[in-house]
């Protein structure tokens, strides 16, 4: 069975992005070499990239055009998306993942090979989590408060998890891991 | 100058309090005492609103006499009954139910601005939702001290419900505790 590791960059209030979708500004805060380092770890860990169609769509759009050595890594990443509406995707190496996504991501990490992960997609998230299908949460929290945006947590059930790590950053960020399921 | 702290727990998914309005609270350790003893040495006025003040007003002063809590929880108690406590409330007409209370005469601003001039240790906000809103929309806070317990509400009272501006922090400090819970202190820039 694979592990589902979520991965993102959340405000101290909570946000994953700002009032507007892909309004990340915020990350500006935290990114850094330190930063860019661990990215590239962890890229070197993934076997299926996870996005909900929103992010897909979004994250398609700005790494098939970026440069350097974590936009390739992101394109040649397998990635798959859970959608209902997308009948293609275009962005190198994705696998469609249609119907019910919890079914479509049981069935994923069945399959053999490195872990999934999860960067983004809030919504894909909350019905995963509430399945409890989620192993991992690698949250970098930025040293700001936006005031208002788009909250990573959704609300659900109460959760324990146990902390694995603490790492800050000379940023200000801090990079905290948690094994979900206490 | 004094500054004022809030310092909340709250868990990962950003909430003070559960879905039914309940105190969900941290697990005691010996971090935890220490993390205790930290906050009696650094405060010596603390910041009400009057919902927790009276909450609190009802089984501190008793306390202290109380044969069933520790040495620990005895040291907090004499802290919470001799410290002083200023109370924000338009309802109370009187804080002396609890010893070394007062009410403010003043909005918040206003009092918090008053207290800074004045010489002692610094102020603190580490109890009631909706004060600790009402302080950072006011824009009063100078330093946010979080106690992230290793759990996810799912629902309840956030501590940041916005009405605030955008505001850059420093982070001072990060710690893990021995619970799992994280401790992290950050200043206005």
């Amino acid at each position: 069975m694979r592990r589902l590791v979520v991965w993102n960059l959340i405000s101290l209030d909570g946000y994953f992005e700002g009032p507007t979708p892909w309004d990340l500004d915020f990350h500006t805060t935290v990114w850094g070499e330190e930063l860019e380092a661990f990215s590239i770890e962890q890229l070197n860990e993934i076997g299926t990239l996870l996005f909900g169609r929103r992010t897909y769509e979004g994250m398609a759009d700005y790494w098939s055009k970026a440069t350097g050595a974590i936009a390739d890594m992101m394109n040649a990443v397998e990635k798959a998306v859970a959608t209902r509406t997308l009948d293609k995707a275009d962005w190198n190496n994705t696998r469609l993942l249609k119907g019910d996504a919890v079914d479509a991501v049981r069935a994923l990490k069945a399959e053999g090979g490195k872990d999934i992960y999860v960067f983004g997609s809030a919504d894909l998230l909350a019905s995963l989590q509430k399945a409890g299908l989620v192993d991992e949460y690698r949250l970098c929290l930025a040293p700001v408060v936006l005031g208002a945006g788009n909250p990573h947590f959704k609300p659900g059930g109460q959760v324990k998890m146990r902390l694995e790590k603490t790492q800050p950053l000379q940023t200000g960020g801090v990079v905290l891991t948690y094994a979900s399921g206490g | 100058m004094r500054r004022l702290v809030l310092s909340m727990f709250v868990s990962l998914d950003g909430y003070i309090e559960g879905p039914g309005g309940e105190f969900i609270g941290p697990e005691w350790s010996a971090d935890l005492d220490a993390w205790t003893e930290r906050m009696i040495e650094r405060f010596d006025t603390l910041l009400y609103g009057r919902t927790a003040w009276q909450g609190m007003a009802e089984f501190w002063p008793q306390a202290e006499e109380t044969a069933e809590i520790g040495p620990a929880q005895q040291s907090v108690a004499r802290f919470m009954n001799g410290v002083r406590k200023i109370v924000f409330s338009r309802t109370l007409k009187s804080a002396d139910a609890w010893a070394n209370s007062s009410l403010a005469t003043a909005g918040i601003e206003e009092t918090v601005a008053a207290e800074r001039g004045k010489p002692g240790k610094d102020m603190v906000i580490f109890a009631g939702a909706k004060f600790a809103q009402t302080a950072l929309r006011a824009g009063v806070v100078d330093e946010i001290w979080l106690l992230t317990v290793p759990m996810l509400f799912g629902g309840g009272t956030r501590l940041f419900d916005g009405g605030y501006e955008q505001q850059k922090l420093k982070l001072l400090e990060a710690k893990a505790m021995d619970t799992g819970a994280v401790f992290t202190r950050y200043e206005k820039v």
